[in-house]
C-alpha cells in the first residue's frame, strides 16, 4: 500500500511534475524512494517514503552533456580504482543499475560495467555483495589471493601450460582494451599483454 | 682476447713534469748510419740539413753522429730515467726522421704499456669516500619500522 | 679526515646495508626488480662487478602479494624432477598455497645474473610470509624501500566526509526503487 507521496518537490531539477488531482503521480520525478515497513498491531503499512536529499547537488561543469559522464567532463578520466564514482552506478548487491535509469550512453555504460567488474575482483567494493538467502553465510575464502586489473572471471580461465615458441608466445591479458583511450601521464606505453 | 695479462701501469708523469716547470726527459740521441748505403740516404740528408738546427734548439739533448758500416741505420734515444729506445730509420726521408726525433723529444721515457685508467689522482678525494649513509637523512637512525612492530604486537 | 682513519672509511664504504620492503598488495615482479638491484649493489656509486658489494634485503608480507590480470590461474611454474615423467607444472595459485615465499623467490632468482654469484646473492635475501621477523634481523634493518605499486583505497576505507565531498554525478528518478 503505497501511501500518497509528498507533493513537494525538491527545487533541484528537471520536471516540476504537473500533478493530477488524484495525487497519483505518473510522470517521473526526481528523487529516491525507500520501502519502509511499519507494523501497527495487525495492520502492516508498507510505505514508499521519499528520501530527502540532504546534499545540494553541485552543478556539473558541462550541463549540456548527454550522459552523466559527459556532463562532468569525466570521459577517459576514470579507472577501476575510482570506487567513489563507480559506487554511484551500482546497486547495493554490486550489479549495475540499468542504463535507462542512469542515462549513460552505451559506451560509458559498458566501460563502467568493466571497471566495476575489475573493482569487484580487486576487492575494492567489499560491502557490495549479493544478498544471500536467509540462513546462509557468505562462503569464507580460505586463502584469498590479491589481484588487480583482472579481465576475466576468476573461475573461467585455464592455466597456460604450453607457452608457445619465442616469437608467438601465449600472452596473459591484463586490464581491458576498452580503457586504452584513458588519459595517461608520462610516456609509458600501454601494455595489455604480459 | 682480454688484455688483463699484459703489463700495465697507472697514468702518471715523471715527477709531475710540466706542472710549473718542464724538463726535457730526452738526454742523448745517437744516429748510427752508413756512409754509402742506400738505406741511410735519408739520415745523411738529415744530418746535412737539419741536425745542427735541431741541436741548437734543444741544448739539453746531446746528439751523437756515428758513421759506421751498417745495413740498417739506427736512432737511439736515452732518457733521464735510464730507459733506452732504439728505432730503425732505414729508407726514411729527412722529414720523416725529423718527425720521429720530435716525437722522441716529447716522450717521457716511461715504458709504453697498457694504462689501466685514463685518469689518475694521487689524492683520491677531498670530501672523503662514499659510504652508504652519505646524503641520507639522519632520521634513518631512529626509524622504528611500524609495519613490523604491529605484527609483533598482534602475534607475540 | 682527522677523526676517521682511512681504514675505517674503507669499512664504511663496503658496509652492507639491510633494506626492508613490504610486499603487501605488490606485484612480485616489481618487488623483484627493486630487490635484485639492491642485492647486486647496482644502486651504489662504487659498484664494480668484481667487488662483492651487494646489500641484504628483507621482504615481508610475501603471502599478500598481488598479481595483475588472471595470472594466479594462468601463470605456470614448470620444473623437472630429473626422473622419468618428472615434468611438473603448477599454477601460481597452487604454488602460492604450498609455499608462500616461493613466487617472490623465483622472481628474484630469475632477475639476478646467471653466474656463480647467484647463490651467494640469494643467501642475502630474507623472505617472510607475514610481517613477523626474528629480532636479530629486525635489529639490522636500516631503511625501508618505498612500495612500487600505489595501493588503491577500498570503498570502506573512505571516510563519510570524503564520500560526501564527491559530487553526485546523477540523481535517480523518484519512482525508481533502489535495491
Amino acid at each position: 500500500m503505497a501511501a500518497r507521496p509528498g507533493l513537494w518537490l525538491a527545487g533541484r531539477c528537471l520536471l516540476s511534475g504537473l500533478l493530477s488531482g488524484r495525487g497519483w503521480r505518473t510522470t517521473a520525478v526526481r528523487g529516491l524512494r525507500e520501502v519502509v515497513e511499519a507494523k501497527d498491531g495487525k495492520a502492516t503499512v508498507i510505505e514508499g517514503k521519499i528520501k530527502e536529499d540532504i546534499n545540494i547537488p553541485v552543478l556539473p561543469p558541462n550541463p549540456s552533456g548527454q550522459c552523466p559522464i559527459c556532463r562532468w567532463n569525466l570521459k577517459h578520466k576514470y579507472n577501476y580504482t575510482d570506487v567513489l564514482l563507480l559506487s554511484q552506478f551500482i546497486r547495493s548487491d554490486g550489479g549495475m543499475l540499468p542504463r535507462r535509469v542512469t542515462q549513460l550512453c552505451t559506451e560509458e555504460h559498458w566501460k563502467i560495467t568493466i571497471c566495476v567488474k575489475m573493482a569487484h575482483r580487486a576487492g575494492l567494493l567489499p560491502n557490495h555483495r549479493p544478498i544471500l538467502p536467509e540462513g546462509k553465510t557468505p562462503k569464507k575464502q580460505k586463502f584469498p589471493l590479491n589481484r588487480y586489473l583482472t579481465r576475466w572471471a576468476v573461475g573461467s580461465v585455464k592455466p597456460i601450460l604450453k607457452k608457445g615458441l619465442k616469437w608467438c608466445k601465449v600472452r596473459m591479458p591484463v586490464g581491458d582494451p576498452i580503457l586504452k583511450d584513458n588519459i595517461r601521464y608520462g610516456n609509458k606505453p600501454i601494455y595489455l599483454k604480459h | 682476447m682480454t688484455s688483463r695479462g699484459t703489463p700495465s701501469r697507472f697514468l702518471k708523469s715523471v715527477l709531475q713534469n710540466g706542472v710549473g716547470r718542464y724538463v726535457c726527459q730526452l738526454k742523448r740521441l745517437t744516429f748510427v748510419f752508413s756512409h754509402d748505403a742506400l738505406t741511410s740516404r735519408g739520415v745523411r740528408d738529415f744530418i746535412e740539413e737539419k741536425v745542427v738546427d735541431f741541436a741548437k734548439q734543444n741544448p739539453s739533448v746531446v746528439v751523437y753522429v756515428t758513421p759506421q758500416r751498417c745495413d740498417v741505420p739506427k736512432l737511439t734515444a736515452e732518457y733521464l730515467n735510464g730507459n733506452m729506445k732504439e728505432e730503425a730509420i732505414n729508407c726514411k726521408t729527412a722529414d720523416e726522421i725529423m718527425e720521429l726525433v720530435k716525437k722522441m723529444v716529447n716522450q717521457s721515457g716511461l715504458d709504453i704499456i697498457r694504462i689501466r685508467k685514463s685518469y689518475h689522482t694521487d689524492s683520491p678525494s677531498i670530501q672523503g669516500q662514499w659510504h652508504p649513509f652519505i646524503n641520507k637523512p639522519t632520521s634513518l637512525t631512529l626509524k622504528s619500522f611500524e609495519k613490523i612492530n604491529q605484527g609483533m604486537e598482534a602475534n607475540p | 679526515m682527522a677523526g676517521v682513519s682511512r681504514a675505517n672509511q674503507q669499512w664504511a664504504t663496503f658496509a652492507r646495508v639491510w633494506y626492508l620492503i613490504d610486499a603487501k598488495m605488490q606485484p612480485p615482479g616489481k618487488i623483484a626488480a627493486e630487490t635484485s638491484i639492491r642485492l647486486q649493489g647496482k644502486h651504489k656509486p662504487v659498484f664494480h662487478p668484481i667487488s662483492d658489494c651487494g646489500d641484504h634485503v628483507v621482504v615481508i608480507n610475501t603471502r599478500h602479494i598481488a598479481f595483475s590480470g588472471n595470472k594466479w590461474e594462468q601463470k605456470v611454474y614448470s620444473s623437472h624432477t630429473g626422473y622419468r615423467h618428472g615434468f611438473k607444472q603448477v599454477t601460481a595459485a597452487e604454488l602460492h598455497r604450498k609455499d608462500q615465499t616461493a613466487i617472490v623467490k623465483l622472481a628474484i632468482y630469475g632477475m639476478l645474473p646467471k653466474n656463480l654469484q647467484r647463490r651467494t646473492l640469494m643467501q642475502r635475501l630474507h623472505l617472510f610470509p607475514e610481517d613477523i621477523i626474528p629480532e636479530d634481523i629486525r635489529k639490522n634493518l636500516v631503511e625501508e624501500l618505498p612500495q612500487p605499486r600505489l595501493v588503491p583505497k577500498r570503498l570502506d576505507e573512505y571516510t563519510q566526509e570524503e564520500i560526501d565531498a564527491f559530487p553526485r554525478l546523477w540523481i535517480p528518478p523518484e519512482d525508481y526503487r533502489m535495491k
